[in-house]
């Protein structure tokens, strides 16, 4: 069935060419907010949804992942705090799907041993090359989990939402006590406990802070909230 | 579909971050709040990517993003919130000539309107008669019936003109 629409009066076109013409946003929140959105496509792929359906050797994977981000979303005071921004869709729970790599222990081939006669002493066998096996990489999808939380984090407390930013901190040190950005979670709780008038666990853990992390690019930061 | 190739979307969508903040304000979203929606909107773009057809306008789609974002938003705002003075006045420049201040209170008055009308409705009126995309386009990107699409915009023009008008007459001339 087609429908028609009445016409605009002469007076509501001129309204609404006024807003169209609205001029555009300063440069420097343009600036800002592309910044923020350049660091997300840097930390995430594309479209990460066209893909999914893992395969099973991900899957496993994949359900640990999942249920690190149930908990993260429905699990506790943090994972409620942080729902409202988790639970947009599509964000989290499909890219989990297809981001996970499962980590390949890699190890170093030896020569099987060629059946040889019996060995006339030991300090005559062959010795394999002294090649330690590397780290297995951390799968993926846990960076972008891990570097998600903080994000949440920074937001809220970008947003004045000390609370908010304090229970993602909670839900990042509960999940990746040691993670990459173990030093940038610090830098955000201490900054939102000042906010919310906790200086002296502020201050005590800026002091932790120092000694663990001196060389840290959020040092400055974490100085001038402590003062 | 072809799909969305990343890097020009990656290097093409500064274009659309004025109109996507002026969007999501038009869409209710408190002064405070335009920016994180935005990125929000950005986000789930780039995260989405794959259903994008490039063979079809950008905004609609962004539109249709943000709709959903702002929906699932609880903290939506209404009424003076919308307004951010502050980026008006940065917006229009030192020079304020009476034409640019006439277009300011005329847009005010139209935010203001618009936070009179019920989500739904709005999106309606801001897609098709703002952002003038094609209503059949419009109803798709917000997932619903296009007799419904006709209804809620048509509900929400006779709204938006009551409340427009009573705006206006009381504006200073």
């Amino acid at each position: 069935m087609t429908e028609e629409l009445e016409p605009l009066s002469d007076v509501l076109k001129q309204a609404l060419d006024a807003e169209r013409a609205r001029p555009p946003s300063p440069d420097d929140v343009l600036l800002r907010l592309s910044s923020r959105i350049d660091a997300t496509m840097a930390a995430v792929p594309a479209g990460v949804a066209a893909s999914a359906g893992a395969t099973a050797g991900a899957a496993g994977a994949a359900g640990k992942v999942g249920l690190l981000l149930a908990g993260l979303v429905v699990g506790g005071a943090g994972g409620a705090v942080l729902h409202a921004q988790l639970a947009e869709p599509v964000v989290v729970e499909r890219r989990v799907e297809v981001r996970v790599e499962v980590p390949v222990r890699v190890e170093v081939p030896v020569p099987a041993p060629t059946p040889e006669p019996p060995p006339v002493s030991v300090r005559e066998a062959p010795k394999a090359p002294a090649v330690k096996p590397p780290e297995p990489p951390r799968p993926r999808a846990q960076l972008e989990l891990e570097r998600l939380i903080v994000e949440q984090a920074s937001s809220a407390l970008a947003r004045g939402k000390a609370a908010e930013a304090l229970a993602a901190c909670e839900e990042h040190l509960r999940q990746f006590p040691d993670g990459q950005h173990a030093d940038e979670r610090e830098s955000i709780a201490i900054r939102a406990l000042v906010l919310v008038g906790k200086k002296p666990e502020a201050a005590a853990r800026a002091a932790a802070f120092k000694q663990r992390y001196p060389d840290s690019l959020f040092i400055d930061l974490v100085e001038g909230a402590a003062q | 579909m072809p799909s969305a190739d990343p890097h020009a979307f990656a290097s093409a969508y500064r274009e659309h971050l004025s109109w996507v903040l002026h969007t999501v304000r038009r869409l209710g979203v408190g002064a405070s709040e335009q920016e994180d929606v935005a990125h929000d909107v950005f986000s789930t773009a780039w995260r989405k990517l794959d259903t994008y057809s490039p063979e079809r306008p950008m905004r609609p789609w962004l539109f249709g993003i943000a709709f959903r974002i702002v929906s699932n938003r609880k903290s939506t705002r209404s009424g003076s919130e919308t307004l951010d003075p502050e980026l008006d006045a940065r917006a229009g420049g030192a020079a304020r000539p009476d034409e640019v201040l006439e277009g300011e209170v005329t847009r005010s008055h139209v935010l203001k309107a618009l936070d009179g009308l019920p989500l739904e409705q709005r999106a309606l009126f801001v897609g098709h008669d703002i952002e003038q995309t094609p209503i059949n386009e419009l109803a798709e990107q917000l997932a619903v019936p296009l007799n419904t699409a006709y209804s809620r915009l048509r509900l929400a023009r006779q709204k938006f003109q009551t409340t427009f008008q009573s705006l206006q007459a009381g504006a200073p001339s």
